[in-house]
């Protein structure tokens, strides 16, 4: 280009033109020189511009056909997935409305056994009523055999029991017999308790009368050696294996001679003379049940009852008992302190603490068995 | 006031000649700005500058500017008449140290040097990460330094960019021309005009400057593909991507730089941008800007001198190699503008990177911009 504008200056220059009018061409060819060389600059860009923009739109164009084929894809994809989720929604619903019957059956079937089992209660409840009602007669029947408090009293300094049956009718119960200078006091522990408790003790109750108002035997190891065999054979113990029994202790007063008589089938006696607890165990084994022997010889203990005493027979309910903080038994050795604590107390202050410190005890437990402590000063 | 002159020469053995005939007019330069094409050796350059006792502060370049011409393989030297007192040149090598400590190192002394500092700096080395070379001069200064400057070039041969002073010439330095911020004003202004097209895209590996994939392909790759670019050399890549369609990098701020490839890696298909492209960072292509870019450059300029900076003693223009590639003759339009804004002398060159502030911004490293940079005794 520079070369053709040369040629054309020098033509001009040789053409004779004035040399002012030549130097004006001459610049403006070399103006339209300078705007050629841009224009063709900007036509090449543009022309570049133009092709790597249509490569760009092409590459661009196609990365979105891919990108919508993949969306396509994924379209239907998701309109296949739609479908599935369609089906398995017709089958969640033809399976819930299948529920719904299920349910409905369930539901009737379940009304009918609440209205069978509202009947059955209804019947168990009228059962538990006469039970309850029977029971309640039964210890009317049995509270008879108990001998009269007012009893006792009249013929010690004084006196108290704390009986509190775990049931309404008791396997515990307690025996006296007075007559002229001979007194005998028993606590005894029916096994079980409840109604077998209280039917142990219906019969224990009428072998001691037998045996003591009878046949007049007042020596305690006599009486537990005859009640054994009483109720070996009553209960044919020797046949069976028959495993009820008693555990209990027993003793008689002689108010004439000042001394007193025990003999004790595995529960034993405590009293206090002069502020010191002493304490006579009873045999190893019960009344009744348990070993087979046809003999069994309890052994007899003779105190001497000259200095004030005060004497208890109990069953093993109270020391057995769980509660307090840690849920544990009250243990026989916190039994025994505390009654060496409280036996110079009067009786009636003494059968309430007992009763306190029970209620206390078993404040968060259930009684587990019978309780029996009778306390007496002679 | 800064007495500011300008010599060009393709001759280096005229360097002296020029100088006398400067000096001759009763003025006595303390400093040059050298803006030299890499094909001189550079020691013929400062040897002379040296010998009339002028620091030099030497950069090589893909095109020289002065005044309103653009050049090609020549050496534009800017002459400054400024009180010694008031600047030191300093130019650091790096041994083993990275850019990032390397500017540190810069900005320590320019803090040591001045109370209140105002950087000039450039850089050399292809591989240079300009980025790292802001970040560093940023840790110290936090902001409170303003700095102005760029990456030297090699007519975009990508082999080897220098910096040089009388004493010491490097192909892997920072130089900096340190100025008293407290009698010489230095202010910038950068301006782009790059458009982002197309989606974003995600970097999904990249080390510093390095990027290896895009949306997990090779990055060399995925422009060839975009933009229909065939094979490309390696060193071909600042000229036929760089310059076309350099990277938006998205920030976390919501702002955006541009980012240019310098050169490619055929083997793994990696690109060495000129600035950090972090990984995991989304990014968008940039297209070429309309020639009318130009004008609202002028017009960005003109607004800056209103608000900013209204006179000036010497005018020095870092543009970015692209933009010469990419307006053709057209840039010259650009340089003329800029220099009429203000008519006073104008010096730069087309750099492979430039560090300026767009419009309210920060200190930032960019591509494709033209950056201002305006001198003036207070």
């Amino acid at each position: 280009m520079q070369k053709e504008l040369q040629d054309i200056i020098a033509q001009i220059q040789n053409s004779g033109i004035p040399s002012e009018l030549q130097d004006r061409w001459a610049k403006q060819l070399k103006h339209l020189e300078k705007q050629a060389e841009r224009t063709e600059f900007k036509l090449n860009r543009l022309g570049q511009e133009k092709q790597s923009l249509s490569a760009f739109l092409k590459e661009s164009l196609e990365v979105i056909e891919e990108k919508k084929a993949n969306i396509e894809q994924a379209n239907q994809e998701l309109l296949q997935a739609n479908t599935r989720l369609q089906i398995a929604e017709e089958e969640l619903r033809q399976n819930a409305e299948e529920l719904k019957i299920i349910n409905e059956s369930l539901e009737l079937k379940i009304a009918e056994r609440i209205k069978e089992i509202e009947r059955q209660k209804a019947i168990i409840e009228e059962k538990n009523e006469n039970i309850t009602s029977s029971i309640n007669y039964a210890l009317n029947i049995q509270k008879v055999i108990f001998p009269d408090i007012r009893e006792i009293k009249s013929v010690f300094k004084d006196a108290f029991v704390f009986f509190k049956p775990r049931d309404i009718v008791s396997g515990d119960f307690y025996w006296f017999y007075q007559k002229e200078h001979i007194i005998i006091l028993a606590a005894i522990d029916c096994t079980g308790h409840g109604v077998p408790g209280a039917f142990m003790s219906m019969i224990a109750n009428e072998f001691l009368y037998q045996i003591v108002h009878e046949k007049r035997i007042y020596t305690p190891d006599r009486i537990l050696n005859t009640l054994h065999r009483k109720i070996r054979k009553a209960l044919k113990q020797e046949q069976t294996n028959h495993q009820d029994g008693m555990d209990m202790a027993l003793v008689k007063i002689n108010t004439k001679t000042r001394k007193m008589y025990f003999a004790g089938a595995k529960n034993p006696l405590i009293y206090m003379q002069e502020e010191e607890m002493h304490l006579i165990k009873g045999d190893r084994f019960p009344v009744g049940g348990g070993v087979k022997e046809e003999e069994r010889r309890f052994a007899l203990h003779e105190i001497d009852i000259e200095k004030p005493t005060t004497f208890y027979l109990f069953s093993d309910g109270y020391q057995d008992q769980f509660g307090g903080p840690k849920g544990k038994k009250f243990m026989t050795p916190t039994f025994r302190a505390l009654l060496h604590k409280i036996h110079q107390q009067p009786c009636a202050l003494q059968e309430r603490k007992l009763k306190n410190i029970f209620e206390v005890w078993t404040k968060d437990y259930e009684q587990i068995d019978d309780i029996l402590v009778l306390g007496l000063k002679i | 006031m800064i007495t500011a002159k300008n010599i060009h020469t393709t001759t280096p053995e005229n360097i002296t000649a020029l100088i006398d005939e400067c000096i001759s007019e009763g003025f006595s330069p303390t400093l040059a700005l050298v803006f030299t094409s890499v094909i001189y050796d550079l020691d013929v350059i400062s040897k002379p500058l040296e010998a009339k006792n002028i620091q030099t502060v030497g950069v090589t370049t893909s095109g020289e500017i002065q005044d309103s011409e653009v050049h090609e393989d020549s050496i534009s030297i800017m002459l400054l008449d400024i009180d010694p007192t008031h600047f030191k040149v300093t130019l650091l090598e790096r041994n083993e140290e990275s850019a990032f400590i390397n500017s540190q190192n810069l900005a320590k002394q320019a803090l040591a040097t001045f109370e209140k500092p105002v950087l000039l700096l450039f850089s050399s080395g292809v591989r240079i990460d300009g980025q790292e070379v802001v970040e560093g001069i940023k840790s110290i200064t936090e902001n409170k330094v303003d700095f102005y400057g760029g990456l030297a070039g090699d007519n975009l041969q990508m082999q080897n960019t220098y910096v040089f002073t009388n004493e010491k010439k490097s192909d892997n330095a920072i130089l900096g021309i340190i100025f008293n911020e407290g009698k010489i004003s230095v202010k910038g202004v950068s301006t782009s005009g790059w458009e982002a097209v197309g989606t974003e895209k995600r970097i999904t590996k990249s080390e510093g400057n390095v990027v290896y994939s895009i949306d997990n392909e090779p990055a060399l790759q995925v422009f060839s593909k975009y933009f229909g670019l065939g094979d490309i050399q390696e060193n071909d890549v600042a000229a036929v991507i760089g310059v076309r369609f350099p990277l938006q990098l998205m920030r976390a701020d919501g702002t955006s730089v541009l980012r240019a490839p310098l050169v490619g890696n055929k083997e793994d298909g990696s690109l060495v941008f000129a600035g950090t492209v972090p990984e995991g960072s989304m990014v968008k292509f940039s297209t070429e800007p309309d020639f009318e870019v130009i004008e609202k450059t002028i017009e960005q300029v003109a607004d800056f001198k209103e608000t900013q900076m209204q006179d000036a003693d010497a005018l020095l223009v870092v543009s970015c190699a692209a933009r010469k590639l990419s307006f053709g003759p057209m840039v010259e339009d650009e340089i003329q503008g800029v220099q009429n804004t203000w008519n006073a002398p104008l010096i730069g060159f087309f750099a492979y990177g430039e560090i300026g502030s767009l419009k309210n911004g920060t200190c930032d490293f960019h591509n494709e911009t033209i950056s201002l940079i305006v001198i003036k005794e207070k």
